[in-house]
């Protein structure tokens, strides 16, 4: 073999200045930056990667949620994510940064070169906060796309509340300075950021909740901030931070020069050659098992311990908050599963095992044991914490056992397939909190939709959702720890990848599986509106569930279905018209204010003295005429009139509603869509409004039944969205429910699109036809939803959904029979026909023709 | 000339355990310095301290000139320190890493860095990773020799190399020395030190037991071996006044390590009538090594250890 005989310097001098020019030398800066940026590079692309991911699927999941407050909720989930991530960043460039470097040597190596103490923490910091920038800049992609979508809170106001805040970015810059401080003093990296934890979430218990004793108003979470007591948190997190900081620079130099291989314990303490609880076991036969369940438990002893704290201190602060609590109590849990196998991956001690065969087996038992212990105490201190609550739904306790076993097992198999602690312990917290979130997603969209038609498979679903996960880690748990033992280089990250993928969406399909499979479309084939309308779908009770999740309301009323196939009033204004031309003169002027109450004593007199028609076609005409009337006296802000008008429009509604519900629906549409062309503010104009919006709204047993006042507000609301005005509040889901090209081609929005019609319309016909009582906890909707039923009968037959012959009943005059044919054809041409022409189930149709938009206009 | 190192009466305890116990040490320019002793003996310590890793408790400490507390950048930029097992970054290239590293140096780093990485046969696109443990110490190295500095303090640098690897190596360190750098190393390879170190310490429970150059050491200690006819009787007195470093006794034969012999001893215990077979030798690196460790020791084996030189006297 060649021996060096040319020193460097006589090398340099020999080479060819061609060759030199070659390699191009990295600036300090340079080769800092980069060297930190592509040090943090895998965690912060498992942050992303997970954090994304999840943003994703409750977005998707919105897209299948019925229920506007869902969607609003998965809105606020989704800017929550994009919000808290910067936070994950920090820990994870902490951890990377400093405490794996120093764990693993590099920090040692990389101090030898001449590089400042300076200019390497800057470089950390730099990257810290970059990283959480750019953490923060790509998961709000996101939440501008679904606040376009769905509408709601504004981004920008939710990143300005969030990070505007003095509180906040003290409590971010605090989190920087004491996690990268505890990795600096304490070696290991995952004891530093657990300390770490609890050292933050101490200070922010005190100073948070420290002007509760002194200042009057006081400070509690959930209520408006007093201003006294903004500015002492603000200012003691702003103490707290100089004096962290101050220690930070210090403590970085002392451990980049001459502290590098300093601890923080006085002395190094004697080995005890035999730990004393084996002394009592000494009298025995040492087992295996006995062995390693000793090694299990006093391997991380510390770090349970601190886990306990942890979980004692999200207790104390989020005790108002049992649903965050819930959440937040996957941190400590992922955690105690990462203590399993943690200290076995460091410098390769788990060949320590593998060298003297222990079994597999036993091994499991034991780490299960002593770190399923510890979970266990984590567990019950969080669910009596999350019970201490008052404001607690029943089902919560509950949902943290399969939440702690699932948590559990993840940080425990993350542990066995990550070589690096920090790296094993960021992708098991961003897979717990995905998996907690996706479920959370898969549980309510299969709640909601089939709150009506319930299928027992998905009831029992709830239960598998909880069972599986958990199963095939342990399963994988047992597999993997094999192989780790028996074949020391085997990768098995990428296997750890594919489980975690599997445990966390296998749920989501199952449930959208067993969805397809629970459709209750079928059962209006063949039934006749009459019988539709009483048909009775049975399904499971899931009033447990239902208290485990907050109450819901249908996304969709009818004038979002309107709004969809671009109804518009035209044939009403149609309608309208005719009648006002029948009540103006020759030369076209429209009537006066005397001529409005002469035709109003008139219409009165003929419905209060005279007896009611029996011909529908009679009232129907009178309820147009009265309204129109009543249109053109609001126009004319002569309220007194307008309101008598209008409330003879209603009075002629419940006649035919008694005749005829189906009809009179129809009539009291056309009626609901004159009062749409009313402005807000020429409503709020209005003294009366509540009398004009009663209109909108059917006899309710008691006036003060909370929902009605919903029922008005939301009528509101409706009135304003279909105009295009400025909503009064904020709502998700203005423009997103089409039935555009989009939610027809895509089989599963095209799918749900028609569920959720149907669902509207059973509830509709339950309640025309039944004669029901309002349901305890109906929506509001469905108040306003049933006045435009027939409008979704027509649009039905672009469904596909058919409606058979019916059978009349002694107590109804005529039902409704929309002989197939008709609903199937287009849209009516424009011209008018006198519908008392026609015979009855031809007026029904013809009615519906009137009120369909023609292809033209959709 | 200034020495390239100056160590004095430097102390170090780490908890309730005296690492360093003042230890004074002057390493002259130009020269291969071997530091050698035992496990746990301070060697690393001490190196970690010259490097500025952590203040010693007590004395002073100069390496290249300059103070490694007060002018800890000064002393890297111009001093090449290989530890024992140099942490690099797993994720890096063996090129990414002279890259990084060249970015503290002045140009012409990068240069002589990829030159040593083809001198040394390593894959430049390789992660640290997949690299052997010899193939990383080549690497650490190649980035030490890189910026050609005049003090180089390798800390185990043979550690994982292969025989071959090890010995040119070692020989290039005399090259170094003969161009005018100075080389300290530590190490436990006795045979390939023996070939290279100009000067040697050994360091002993944390105090230098001697300090000097090898051949002077060499010349100055002996190994004397005679065999008793009647091993009851005392031992010669010839042997009163000598330093006796260490003493073997194996059945009726006795085996001396003297340092600075007198000139006559030899005569004198040739003329003793109870002793026959007397034999000196000069003693090897590890054999002094031994010696100076366990001085004062005195052992008794069925087993005679070896002498690579000899000379019979009687």
């Amino acid at each position: 073999m060649q021996t060096l005989v040319q020193s460097g310097t006589q090398l340099k001098s020999a080479m060819p200045l061609q060759s030199t020019q070659q390699f191009l030398s990295a600036t300090p800066w340079q080769a800092l930056l980069w060297k930190d940026y592509r040090q943090v590079r895998p965690a912060l692309a498992a942050i992303l990667i997970g954090m994304l991911g999840c943003q994703l699927l409750l977005l998707m999941s919105a897209f299948l949620i019925d229920s506007a407050g869902l969607r609003e909720a998965n809105a606020g989930m989704i800017m929550v994510i994009a919000l808290v991530s910067p936070i994950l960043v920090v820990l994870a460039c902490c951890g990377m940064l400093i405490g794996h470097e120093r764990q693993s040597g590099t920090w040692h190596w990389s101090s030898g070169l001449p590089i400042g103490w300076q200019k390497s923490l800057t470089s950390k910091l730099l990257v810290c906060l970059g990283s959480s920038l750019l953490a923060l800049g790509l998961l709000l992609i996101v939440p501008l796309f679904s606040w376009q979508l769905f509408g709601g809170q504004g981004v920008e106001k939710w990143v300005f509340d969030t990070y505007g805040s003095t509180i906040s970015l003290m409590l971010f810059l605090n989190v920087l300075t004491y996690f990268l401080l505890s990795t600096l003093l304490f070696r290991e990296t995952l004891n530093a950021l657990l300390i770490a934890m609890l050292w933050m979430l101490g200070t922010n218990l005190v100073i948070l909740n420290m002007p509760l004793g002194i200042f009057e108003n006081g400070y509690q979470l959930n209520q408006k901030l007093n201003q006294q007591a903004i500015l002492w948190s603000a200012g003691s997190m702003g103490v707290l931070w100089l004096v962290g900081l101050v220690a930070l620079v210090v403590a970085y130099r002392w451990r980049w020069s001459t502290g590098q291989f300093s601890t923080l314990r006085r002395g190094r303490s004697a080995v005890r050659t035999i730990p004393r609880p084996l002394h009592i076991w000494d009298q025995l036969q040492p087992s295996e098992f006995r062995m390693l369940w000793h090694q299990s438990w006093r391997n991380s002893i510390a770090k349970r311990a601190g886990l306990v704290g942890l979980a004692v201190l999200m207790v104390a602060l989020l005790v108002s908050n049992p649903s965050l609590l819930l959440v937040a109590s996957v941190i400590p849990l992922t955690l105690c599963g990462l203590t399993t196998f943690e200290g076995d991956q460091v410098n390769h001690r788990f060949r320590f095992l593998a060298d003297r065969g222990v079994s597999p087996r036993q091994l499991i038992r034991a780490r299960l044991l002593a770190g399923g212990s510890t979970a266990l105490v984590i567990a019950t201190i969080v669910a009596l914490g999350s019970m201490w609550s008052m404001e607690l739904p029943s089902g919560l306790p509950v949902m943290l056992v399969p939440l702690a076993v699932l948590s559990f097992l993840v940080g425990m198999l993350c542990a066995l397939c990550f070589r690096k602690p920090i790296v094993a312990g960021t992708v098991a917290v961003v897979a717990c909190l995905a998996t907690v979130i996706i479920y959370a997603s898969a549980l309510s969209y299969r709640i909601y939709v089939y709150e009506s038609n319930p299928h027992w498979l998905f009831v029992y679903a709830l239960l598998v959702l909880g069972l599986v996960g958990p199963i095939v880690l342990y399963l994988a748990v047992r597999r993997f720890t094999k192989i780790w033992l028996i074949q020391d280089q085997l990768r098995l990250e990428s296997r750890c990848f594919g489980l975690l993928m599997f445990v966390a969406l296998g749920p989501l399909f199952l449930s959208a599986a067993l969805g397809f499979l629970a459709v209750p479309n079928p059962r209006w084939q063949g039934l006749p509106l009459a019988a539709q309308a009483e048909a009775n779908i049975q399904g499971p009770d899931l009033n447990r569930t239902r208290q485990i999740l907050p109450a819901w309301e249908p996304a969709i009323t009818v004038h979002e279905i309107q709004y969809i196939f671009n109804f518009d009033s035209e044939h009403f204004y149609e309608r309208a018209s005719k009648a006002l031309d029948a009540i103006t003169d020759d030369d076209g002027f429209a009537p006066s204010s005397s001529d409005l109450s002469t035709a109003l004593e008139t219409l009165d007199s003929r419905v209060t003295i005279e007896q009611p028609t029996r011909y529908y076609d009679d009232l129907s005409t009178m309820i147009v005429e009265s309204t129109a009337l009543g249109i053109i006296a609001c126009r004319r802000q002569e309220t007194e009139l307008a309101v008598s008008m209008l409330k003879l429009s209603r009075n002629l509604q419940q006649i035919a509603l008694e005749l005829n519900p189906p009809q009179t629906v129809n009539a009291r549409n056309l009626a609901c869509e004159m009062l749409l062309t009313l402005t807000i503010d020429q409503l709020h104009d209005l003294s009366e409004l509540s009398e004009l919006e009663s209109v909108l709204v059917l006899d309710v047993p008691d006036e003060s039944y909370p929902w009605t006042q919903q029922a008005k507000g939301q009528a509101t609301w409706d009135r304003a969205a279909l105009r295009g005005d400025p909503l009064p509040q904020s709502r998700f889901g203005k423009h997103f429910w089409r039935y555009d090209w989009l939610t027809r081609n895509i089989p599963p929005l095209r799918w749900r699109q028609e569920r959720q019609i149907a669902r509207t319309l059973d509830a509709s016909l339950k309640f025309i036809a039944g004669g029901q009582p309002l349901p305890a906890r109906t929506s509001p909707h469905f108040v306003a939803d049933y006045l435009a039923h027939q409008s979704l009968l027509a649009r039905l037959s672009t469904l596909k959904v058919k409606v058979g012959a019916a059978t009349s009943t002694p107590e109804r005059s005529a039902d409704v029979i929309v002989p197939e044919q008709e609903l199937l054809t287009p849209a009516p041409s424009t011209e008018p026909a006198d519908a008392r022409d026609l015979p009855p189930n031809r007026q029904a149709g013809k009615a519906d023709e009137d009120q369909s938009p023609s292809d033209d206009e959709r | 000339m200034t020495d390239a190192i100056q160590i004095q009466g430097v102390s170090k305890t780490f908890g309730r355990n005296q690492v360093l116990n003042n230890v004074s040490l002057m390493i002259p320019q130009g020269v291969v310095f071997a530091l050698l002793g035992e496990n746990g003996a301070g060697k690393s310590t001490l190196i970690r301290g010259l490097m500025g890793y952590h203040r010693f408790d007590s004395g002073q400490v100069s390496v290249a000139g300059f103070d490694p507390i007060r002018q800890p950048l000064e002393l890297r930029r111009n001093v090449g320190y290989v530890s024992d097992a140099p942490g690099l970054y797993e994720w890096m290239s063996v090129a990414e890493c002279g890259w990084y590293a060249s970015g503290f140096f002045e140009q012409g780093y990068l240069t002589a860095f990829n030159n040593f990485i083809v001198e040394f046969d390593l894959p430049p696109d390789t992660r640290i990773s997949d690299l052997s443990k010899g193939m990383r110490a080549k690497v650490a190295l190649s980035l030490a020799l890189a910026s050609d500095p005049q003090l180089l303090i390798l800390d185990e640098p043979t550690s994982g190399l292969d025989p071959l690897v090890r010995r040119s190596f070692l020989e290039s360190m005399i090259d170094r020395a003969a161009a005018g750098q100075t080389v300290f190393l530590s190490s436990h390879q006795m045979h390939e030190v023996e070939r290279v170190a100009d000067w040697i310490a050994i360091l002993h429970d944390g105090q230098v037991q001697v300090v000097a150059p090898l051949e002077d050491l060499k010349r100055d200690v002996v190994i004397i071996s005679f065999s008793l006819r009647d091993p009851l009787l005392a031992m010669p007195a010839a042997l009163d006044d000598q330093n006796v470093l260490r003493r073997a006794t194996h059945g009726r034969t006795t085996q001396l390590m003297v340092r600075g012999p007198s000139d006559d001893l030899l005569r004198q215990l040739s003329q003793e009538p109870n002793l026959f077979e007397i034999q000196s030798v000069r003693p090897s690196l590890e054999e002094l090594y031994i010696g100076f460790s366990q001085s004062g020791l005195v052992e008794t084996s069925t087993v005679l250890p070896t002498s690579t030189e000899q000379s019979e006297v009687a």
